[in-house]
């Protein structure tokens, strides 16, 4: 009779608990974590553009996609003309072209539902690296994107229906625009730790954030000053940075009060995406909902 | 062709997220009523709801009922329907047409949004005639999404497109500005379209008296009715590439 020797196997024990492993691992140095994760990023980032490159060419992004977002500032900007005010029109123009690269960021939602539909996220949770920074990387694409249309129908739109728009002062503008549309990301990434338990949900979030953004962050009226919508206003993306882009815009100084206003609200949200995403992610491992589907 | 529509409603009635469009679109008109009230312009509130509802229509159609086919595709009943001896082409037209009639609702819905949650004056003269006008521009939507049915077969990229086709159609139909204060080309492009009969139209008959009524119908139906044709030549062909092969049902 053979008697089989008791072996100790790494991973989940009959308790619950996680068996440590075999061979002690050495603590790594912050500088070594900072470099894994700038290549998990780094290669996040890669199959952004991987899978961008897959939405479109050349050819459908910018006679496809560049044309809908300049029609769409167009559009919004009409309502200015609609009710015969040409400043009214020029604020809309500027800050419909503005908001391009916020909205663009809110693919990031999306983009997690992929993972989940594509049955990727399953061996994302089982690998030893940070699942949040993965997550977090895989939207990179829709920043880029809204930052570079945003930019494209900034200088289309404007000398088309004469917004007033300071050109000297426009890498600023755009440095802050980019601060905004980072903003807006960490605010997307808190939304994915809902999209990615129900992934039915990601078209409300996305609309209901776009509404917002539109209606409080003065995109095409000023933001309110008082009551429960200015606070929800001020904790928003955008608003902050879009008040300062309008100052450099008519030929005004940088405020940098608002600048670190819209930096405080984009450290605020990363932070509670960082907290949500990653207490999302360990609750469907831990009760097992994570469906293949 | 009943049994075309009933099935098409189950089938809408056990996806419910079919109805996000509908659901989402319409918030665009809070941007609208809000922006209208802060500028002291309420008496353009029918106007805009108009165009809300216009928006929901379209997007609709571009985004659900074009669907139709690919979700047939995917599911692989569309290789089996070709099969059969029915026909395919006619299910699938009362099909979309089911599917983007179910917009028609999103008008009274921006009416009420306008006057109970923002307190704005809508005014509708004509009812009658703004139902039936409402009711036309559902078909040219239905008959649009038709064609977008062929080139989803058609083209790999269709579904990016789709996103592509919203904002310019929206500017060319004369959604929010009549379509004279477009561009001299594009105005004629635009007086050919059916859209922007249907939704000056709408505005006029929601308005008041509409001069030239018997004329600006006809040249609403026969609009639609070409978009129709089109519509269904362009399906039938595509179909016909797929019963010879020359084009593949790829996934």
């Amino acid at each position: 009779m053979t008697e089989f020797a008791t072996e100790r196997i790494c991973g989940r024990l009959p308790g619950g608990g996680l068996a440590p492993d075999p061979v002690p691992a050495q603590r790594p140095s912050p500088l070594a974590r900072v470099r894994v994760a700038a290549r998990q990023v780094a290669y996040g980032a890669l199959a952004s553009y991987r899978d961008y490159r897959a939405m479109f060419t050349l050819r459908t992004w910018l006679f496809g996609w560049t044309v809908r977002l300049i029609c769409q500032v167009l559009f919004f900007a009409g309502l200015g003309r609609l009710v015969g005010s040409p400043s009214a029109e020029a604020y809309l123009a500027f800050g419909n072209a503005a908001v391009l690269g916020p909205l663009g960021s809110l693919g990031v939602v999306s983009s997690t539902v992929g993972e989940r539909v594509s049955g990727t996220l399953q061996f994302l949770l089982l690998s030893r690296g940070s699942t949040f920074l993965v997550l977090a990387s895989r939207g990179l694409h829709w920043m880029a994107d809204g930052l570079l249309t945003s930019t494209i129908a900034l200088c289309v739109v404007s000398p088309l229906l004469g917004v007033p728009l300071h050109w000297a002062a426009l890498p600023v503008i755009l440095a802050v625009l980019c601060l905004s549309t980072v903003s807006c990301y960490c605010l997307a990434l808190c939304m994915t730790s809902i999209s990615v338990r129900r992934p039915g949900s990601r078209m409300y979030l996305t609309a209901g954030t776009t509404i917002a953004l539109m209606l409080l962050a003065g995109v095409s009226t000023p933001v309110p000053e008082s009551g429960a919508t200015g606070l929800l206003a001020r904790i928003l993306p955008l608003t902050h940075g879009l008040s300062a882009a309008r100052t450099l815009a008519a030929g005004g100084v940088l405020d940098l009060g608002a600048v670190a206003g819209e930096a405080a609200v984009a450290a605020g949200w990363g932070l509670l995406a960082w907290l949500l995403l990653t207490r999302a992610l360990r609750h469907t491992v831990r009760t097992g909902s994570l469906s293949l589907r | 062709m009943l049994h075309f529509v009933r099935a098409q409603a189950q089938m809408l009635i056990r996806s419910p997220q079919l109805f996000a469009t509908l659901l989402v679109i319409p918030f665009y008109s809070l941007v609208f009523f809000h922006f209208l009230k802060s500028h002291h312009h309420g008496g353009l509130a029918t106007t805009t709801a108009i165009t809300a509802f216009l928006m929901g229509a379209w997007s609709h159609a571009v985004f659900v009922a074009s669907q139709t086919v690919d979700d047939d595709r995917a599911q692989g009943t569309l290789s089996l329907s070709l099969l059969t001896p029915s026909r395919y082409l006619l299910a699938l037209a009362m099909r979309t047409l089911l599917t983007a009639s179910l917009a028609l609702p999103v008008l009274g819905e921006m009416f009420l949004v306008g006057r109970w949650v923002f307190g704005l004056p809508i005014r509708v003269d004509r009812p009658g005639l703004t139902l039936l006008v409402a009711a036309l521009v559902t078909a040219g939507v239905a008959a649009t999404a038709l064609l977008m049915s062929g080139l989803m077969i058609l083209v790999r990229a269709a579904r990016s497109l789709q996103n592509a086709l919203t904002y310019p159609f929206y500017l060319l139909g004369g959604l929010i500005l009549p379509v004279a204060t477009l561009p001299g080309p594009l105005r004629w492009i635009a007086r050919g379209f059916f859209l922007s009969w249907g939704a000056q139209l709408l505005r006029d008959a929601a308005a008041g008296p509409v001069p030239d009524l018997g004329v600006r119908l006809t040249v609403l139906c026969v609009l639609v009715g070409l978009q129709a044709a089109v519509g269904l030549w362009a399906v039938r062909r595509v179909l016909s590439f797929v019963r010879t092969g020359r084009v593949v049902l790829h996934d």
